[in-house]
């Protein structure tokens, strides 16, 4: 073999290992889902065959192999920064824990007008806006949502990197501090950007951005969902599909971190705001 | 004595056969039509997949919906405070669309093919928020290609060659970007396989009934009924296998043929059940890396004859 040959055979050979290693989870350094037994396997026939089985693989497997993956570490570290220089971090977690809650997210606005230097700015309309799901629930996606598909995966990363850092912040009672994560300020600001442009007239500014969160628990399997319940939810929807709905000119005063809200089954949350 | 007069002679022609296996393994020439095919088809969903990211003021403008900048090495903030951040989205943008179509018709090919890959690299520190799957196996496949001489025809290089009274073909390609293309392919599939596998969500068999009532991701504005819940079951467990074995399967003809059409089967189902962007589509197209190189080039090449003859013979001297 060639001296060119055998130069390349190390890089692949190094290269192949590094792609098996850095797509592993380690533990200590990914985030790892703990060990635990399948669920509700009784309504279904074919789940209460094969998921004992499956578990009874799971079980002694993992123990061994976070003790082989612990001593593996070091290495670890070195493809870490070896991938990481070339861009090519893997994760392969599509769909490894999906989330059995529909997501939304809504953001309003506090317009104000007739600024007087001094005084403080009063709000003369409101309006909230529906912008997860970008598409329609109550039809076929089709063409269209092929592009929102990105909207709606980004506003979904930005609630999972919220989530994900939320923990950190909160206090020993589980209340939501003053400052939070600032994930999801890019929905506020763009949103609030566009609304300004699209409906604000002269001499109107927009004084306030909330981004509220809603999220409804999916039926588990076997479980048939509420008919009547699905189509409150649609009304509700549907209220939202044509654009910013208008709302009665209300003050946020008291709205804080953590305030709550129902329409239908969503049950909303304010997790971002900003005061301009 | 006589057994260490005859061990070394065996041991160096076991070494031997090992060295020259890789050898062969890694180091074939093969055609590039192959090649020529890829770049052609990552090219297209490389333009799917950025024209996707629109509006442009929406992904790629620095104060879209991307993170707030503060992070990295401070690129986006330096252009946020000097005012290009809308320039420098627009810019990236057009960027990356030209050198996406500089590779699908084949033009200054390498050099187009190292561009989108550098620009799909840097595309996560840009703005992570909304890439998929899609773009991971994208990028992790177009590094692939970044090792091949991808100009093969049809492309504008191959015109250009021609019509300067040059062979239009590139010359013979080895062997390892496929492989290295193929061993990625695998690895996803293997890797999400035991990712899976680890949620209990999985081994209940539980994970599509969850994953096709996503309000973000189902194609379809109702649930399915109860009654169905056998198919999601065994939707979830045809998964879950097939992901974790197609590794496996790949190495032989036949559970190779079965692996890759249940894989056609299984994305194609996807895509009319969830609305997962592009990844159908990148996932579908990465198993043209299965193909026979020789035999593809033979039955689909668009080359000389003369060039055709060569590889024949070169193939059946390796056969």
């Amino acid at each position: 073999m060639s001296r060119n040959r055998l130069t390349l055979s190390a890089f692949l050979a190094w290269h192949v290992f590094a792609l098996v290693l850095g797509d592993i989870p380690f533990p200590g350094i990914d985030p790892l889902p703990p060990v635990a037994l399948s669920r509700h396997v009784s309504d279904d026939p074919i789940a209460a065959t094969v998921a004992p089985a499956l578990d009874a693989a799971v079980e002694p497997l993992a123990p061994r192999l976070a003790s082989v993956l612990y001593a593996l570490r070091p290495i670890r570290r070195v493809v870490d920064a070896y991938l990481g220089t070339l861009h090519l971090t893997q994760r392969w977690g599509m769909f490894a824990s999906p989330p059995v809650v529909d997501q939304y997210v809504k953001v309003k606005y506090y317009v104000g007008s007739n600024f007087i230097p001094g005084v403080p700015p009063r709000i003369t309309w409101t309006a909230t806006e529906l912008v997860l799901p970008a598409h329609r629930e109550d039809r076929i996606r089709a063409l269209q949502s092929f592009r929102d598909s990105s909207r709606d995966k980004a506003l979904a990363i930005a609630l999972d990197d919220f989530h994900g850092k939320l923990a950190a912040y909160v206090d020993r009672q589980g209340r939501l501090p003053r400052v939070l994560p600032d994930d999801l300020a890019p929905i506020g600001h763009y949103f609030g950007r566009r609304f300004e442009r699209a409906y604000l007239k002269p001499g109107e500014r927009l004084l306030r951005t909330e981004v509220w969160s809603g999220e409804v628990p999916n039926p588990v399997r076997g479980v048939a969902m509420n008919p009547a319940l699905v189509e409150a939810r649609l009304a509700v929807l549907r209220t939202y599909y044509s654009g910013p709905v208008r709302g009665p000119t209300s003050s946020y005063g008291t709205l804080a971190y953590g305030s709550l809200e129902n329409e239908a089954d969503i049950t909303w949350m304010l997790k971002y705001f900003e005061n301009r | 004595m006589d057994a260490e007069v005859f061990r070394e002679p065996m041991i160096d022609s076991s070494g031997r056969r090992i060295a020259k296996r890789w050898e062969t393994f890694w180091f074939e020439d093969v055609p590039p039509d192959l090649y020529a095919l890829l770049r052609i088809v990552f090219g297209v969903l490389g333009l799917v997949s950025i024209f996707e990211l629109t509006p442009v003021s929406m992904f790629w403008a620095i104060d879209g919906i991307a993170p707030i900048p503060g992070s990295g090495l401070g690129v986006r903030s330096f252009l946020m405070d000097h005012g290009f951040g809308g320039i420098a989205g627009w810019a990236y943008f057009l960027g990356s669309v030209i050198g996406f179509s500089l590779m699908t018709i084949g033009c200054m090919t390498r050099v187009a093919v190292v561009s989108c890959f550098i620009a799909t690299a840097f595309l996560w520190s840009w703005n992570h928020l909304p890439l998929s799957s899609a773009y991971q196996v994208l990028l992790s496949l177009l590094f692939c290609l970044v090792w091949a001489d991808c100009s093969g025809e049809p492309s504008i290089d191959a015109l250009v060659r021609r019509t300067r009274g040059l062979q239009s073909s590139t010359n013979m390609q080895p062997i390892w970007p496929l492989r290295l293309l193929r061993f990625q392919v695998c690895l996803i599939y293997f890797n999400s396989g035991m990712s899976k596998f680890a949620y209990p969500v999985w081994r209940d068999g539980a994970a599509v009934h969850y994953a096709v009532n996503l309000n973000i991701f189902h194609r379809f504005p109702w649930p399915l009924p109860p009654s169905l819940d056998w198919a999601t079951t065994i939707a979830t467990y045809v998964t879950l296998f097939w992901e974790i074995t197609f590794p496996v399967m790949m190495l032989n003809r036949i559970t190779r043929r079965f692996a890759l059409a249940l894989g056609i089967a299984l994305h194609v189902g996807m895509w009319s059940t969830l609305e997962l962007g592009p990844f159908s589509f990148v996932m579908i197209a990465s198993y043209l890396a299965f193909l026979d190189p020789v035999k593809f080039s033979q039955r689909h090449s668009l080359r000389s004859p003369a060039f055709l003859k060569a590889t024949r013979t070169v193939a059946q001297t390796q056969g």
